[in-house]
């Protein structure tokens, strides 16, 4: 019997290769672990159903838009002030552009973003780096940190919104 | 930015300036995260994978052709009117099982407000479209029809939204005209 159109061992393959990009992409987007797990789970799900035989010449681009697709219908599915809360997104779309270009989209997006972590290394003291850190990786709010750091609160929002305002300066703004 | 306590949400929306900080804050937060993921251990992920009922069928299909299989050992040891009945009572196991499958997918797809085509002729897509919305399509140049698009129809929007995202697409112009789709 034979399932799909791809073999057991492509899709291992695939899935071994490209699993890593795929959950960094959902992760970037949801910032959350099993969100993001389950994301790349239900693509890989949903390939699978659909009995997709994957291109391997154009299967990270696949690959990416599928999760990009899952993490947009989550994002949809969320309120407004729910994405505000926690700093997400707020214009989402479903990508339906040609491979070929949402692969350059993907490769702009991913060196802007080493841009910005390379500004925020050279460009801040190592005090605004570890705020970011704590308010943009970590989540926490500006009363935990300034407890954190035994600072005050309005330090902490002096750090925060100084750093955006150079970001802002020097990261024209982005369409997504 | 911490907007619930400088700004509520209707007026960073409405501010271009607090729009833009907020829009640098989302950036900000999406290339840390993505900088500092760690990432599951990836053969785990593969046998969640592998155990989630919705891509089990693979492996229902393993288990149904390993007893096929053994059915088949035994009825070779066994006389030939035996034998046969076996394989019979096999056959319309296999039967049974290809219908639950498909059954299975039916189903999932009406409970769905997403249809998800993947590399489809635009004709399949403007089918689809017209079954759900109970509109006619018109076509002005037959060789649309054989676009193939990646498209995710969301039917919980309205026909006239799903018209605008079909717009994205640069080799489509499509209107809408008094209940008639026109594409050109």
């Amino acid at each position: 019997m034979k399932f799909m159109n791809m073999s057991d061992k492509k899709i291992d393959e695939l899935f071994r290769r490209y699993y890593e990009p795929m959950y960094v992409y959902a992760f970037s987007i949801l910032y959350d672990e099993e969100e993001a797990k389950d994301c790349v789970c239900e693509a890989w799900c949903r390939i699978l159903e659909r009995q997709t035989d994957i291109d391997e010449k154009t299967a990270s681009s696949y690959l990416l838009r599928t999760v990009h697709n899952g993490c947009a219908n989550r994002l949809r599915s969320m309120s407004v002030e729910e994405r505000m809360v926690r700093l997400m997104p707020l214009e989402i779309d479903l990508e339906i552009a040609p491979l070929h270009e949402f692969e350059n989209e993907q490769k702009e997006k991913e060196a802007r973003q080493e841009s910005i972590i390379n500004y925020i290394r050279s460009s801040f003291s190592e005090e605004t780096q570890d705020i970011l850190w704590m308010r943009y990786r970590e989540e926490l709010s500006y009363s935990q940190i300034a407890v954190r750091l035994k600072v005050s609160v309005s330090a902490v929002n002096k750090h925060i919104s100084g750093a955006l305002k150079k970001l802002r300066s020097n990261f024209k703004h982005y369409g997504k | 930015m911490e907007n619930k306590k400088y700004h509520t949400y209707g007026e960073i929306l409405a501010n271009t300036d607090l729009r833009e900080e907020y829009d640098m804050a989302v950036e900000v937060k999406q290339a840390l995260m993505a900088n500092g993921a760690t990432v599951p251990d990836v053969e785990s992920e593969l046998s969640r994978l592998k155990s989630n009922p919705t891509s089990q069928r693979e492996f229902r299909w393993q288990k149904v052709a390993a007893i096929f299989i053994g059915l088949l050992v035994v009825c070779s040891l066994c006389i030939a009117s035996v034998m046969g009945i076996r394989r019979t009572l096999a056959g319309q196991d296999k039967k049974t099982a290809t219908k639950t499958e498909v059954r299975t997918v039916e189903n999932a797809s009406e409970n769905s407000s997403e249809i998800l085509f993947e590399n489809a002729s635009l004709e399949s897509i403007m089918n689809s479209v017209s079954e759900r919305y109970r509109v006619k399509v018109v076509y002005e140049n037959e060789t649309t029809k054989g676009i193939r698009l990646y498209y995710s129809l969301d039917c919980s929007l309205s026909l006239e939204e799903v018209i605008n995202q079909l717009r994205h697409f640069e080799e489509l112009d499509i209107t809408l005209n008094r209940g008639v789709i026109f594409v050109r």
